[in-house]
C-alpha cells in the first residue's frame, strides 16, 4: 500500500479526498477498503487517549529540578562539564609549563668533600732459625778406651755399664 | 509572565533555555511532553500505569540531569522519543519471556456473546497490539498512536525508512484482521 494513501487515511474520510486523491486510492483498493482502513486508523489513534500522567508527577519532576540545581551551585562543581577548548587549553599550558621549566638552567650545588686521614698499622713478624752448637769437650777415660780397644767388634751397653759414661757426659 | 513568553519557544529553544539554567523552562517542555510521554510508555509496557509513570519520570530525570546531552541542531521531540524508545528496549530485555508469553495467551474471540461495546473492542484492539512483535509494535505505535512520520521514527529506531514502512504495513495488516475477524463474529 502506498504510504501516501496511508496518510491520508489516517486523516482523512472518504467525503473529505479530493477526486484525484479519489482516483489514485481507486487504483489501489475500493472504496469500502478505504473507509474501513480510515476507521480502524481512528479506532487505533483514539486508543488510551484520554489516559494521563498522575499529577503529583510533574511536582516531583519540578522539586527534583530544584534540588538538582541547588546541587549544581554548591556540591556538583567538579562534575560540571568542562568545553572541550578549555580542556584542550589547560593541558597546552600544562605541557608548555613543563617545558620550561625544563629549560630553565638547573641549580648548581658545591658539593662539600671532607676528608678523613686514618692510621694504619702493619705489623709482621720475623721468624729467624738460629743454629745453636753447643759445644763441650769430653775426655776420655782410660776404662773405655781400653774396653773399646780389647773389643774391635764393639761391645753392647750391657756388657759395658761404663760406656754409658760417655753418653750421659755428653748431655752434661 | 515570563513563563507565558516561554510558551511561545520552540522545543530546541527551551532546551537551550533549560542548559542556561532557567528552570521555568523545564514546566514547559513537561507540559507539552509529560502526557504524551507517558502515554507512549502505557501504551508500549502493556497498559502498565506504574511502569508508565516510572519511565516518564526516569525521562525527565535524565533531562534535568544532563540537559547538556542535547544537541540543540537535532529535533527535540525526535531525540526524547529515541531515548524513550531505548528505555522500553531495555525493559523489554529485562522483561522475561514467560511475561511475555502470558500476553500472548489470551483468547482473541473471548466473551464474544456479550455486548459489543467500546471497552471490549478496546481489549480487543490491545490484545491485537500486544501480539505483534516488539520491532513491529514500536513502529505501529509511533506511526498510528504517536503520529510520528516515517522519516522520524526511523531517525527514533535507527533503521532505514523502508524497513520501517515494511513493518508498518505488516502490523497495520495483522491488527485490521484482528479486527475484522473480531467485528464479524
Amino acid at each position: 500500500m502506498d504510504t501516501k494513501i496511508e496518510d491520508w487515511a489516517m486523516y482523512k474520510d472518504w467525503s473529505a479526498l479530493n477526486r484525484t486523491e479519489q482516483a489514485q486510492v481507486l487504483a489501489q483498493m475500493s472504496q469500502g477498503d478505504y473507509q474501513r482502513l480510515h476507521q480502524h486508523l481512528q479506532e487505533i489513534k483514539a486508543l488510551d487517549e484520554a489516559v494521563q500522567p498522575p499529577a503529583q508527577l510533574r511536582a516531583r519532576l519540578v522539586g527534583q529540578l530544584a534540588v538538582q540545581e541547588k546541587m549544581g551551585r554548591t556540591q556538583l562543581w567538579w562534575k560540571r562539564q568542562v568545553p572541550l577548548w578549555q580542556a584542550a587549553a589547560a593541558i597546552l599550558l600544562g605541557v608548555l609549563s613543563t617545558f620550561w621549566i625544563s629549560k630553565s638552567e638547573p641549580k648548581v650545588i658545591a658539593p662539600t668533600v671532607v676528608q678523613v686521614r686514618d692510621t694504619l698499622l702493619r705489623e709482621k713478624i720475623v721468624w729467624r732459625e738460629r743454629i745453636v752448637q753447643k759445644t763441650r769437650v769430653v775426655y776420655r777415660d782410660r776404662d773405655s778406651i781400653q774396653l773399646i780397644l780389647n773389643n774391635p767388634k764393639g761391645v753392647s751397653l750391657e756388657d759395658a755399664p761404663e760406656l754409658l759414661g760417655l753418653f750421659t757426659q755428653a748431655e752434661k | 509572565m515570563f513563563k507565558k513568553a516561554l510558551e511561545q519557544y520552540s522545543d530546541e529553544a527551551l532546551m537551550r533555555e533549560l542548559i542556561k539554567g532557567k528552570q521555568q523552562a523545564f514546566g514547559v517542555l513537561y507540559d507539552r511532553y509529560g502526557p504524551r510521554m507517558y502515554r507512549y510508555f502505557y501504551r508500549m509496557l502493556w497498559q502498565d500505569a506504574g511502569k508508565a509513570e516510572d519511565f516518564t519520570q526516569e525521562l525527565f530525570l535524565k533531562i534535568i540531569e544532563k540537559p547538556q546531552s542535547f544537541d540543540p541542531s537535532r529535533n527535540f521531540c525526535t531525540w526524547l522519543y529515541t531515548l524513550a524508545a531505548n528505555l522500553c528496549k531495555n525493559e523489554y530485555r529485562r522483561k522475561k519471556p514467560c511475561e511475555l508469553a502470558e500476553l500472548d495467551q489470551g483468547v482473541l474471540f473471548e466473551n464474544f456473546s456479550e455486548k459489543m461495546d467500546q471497552h471490549l473492542f478496546d481489549q480487543q484492539l490491545r490484545r491485537a497490539i500486544d501480539q505483534l512483535s516488539a520491532n513491529h509494535r514500536q513502529c505501529f505505535i509511533l506511526r498510528y498512536q504517536e503520529e510520528q512520520s516515517v522519516a522520524e521514527i526511523a531517525a527514533i529506531i535507527g533503521c532505514p525508512e523502508g524497513t520501517i514502512k515494511s513493518r508498518l504495513h505488516y502490523a497495520l495488516q495483522q491488527v485490521s484482521q484482528h479486527l475484522e475477524a473480531w467485528k464479524t463474529h
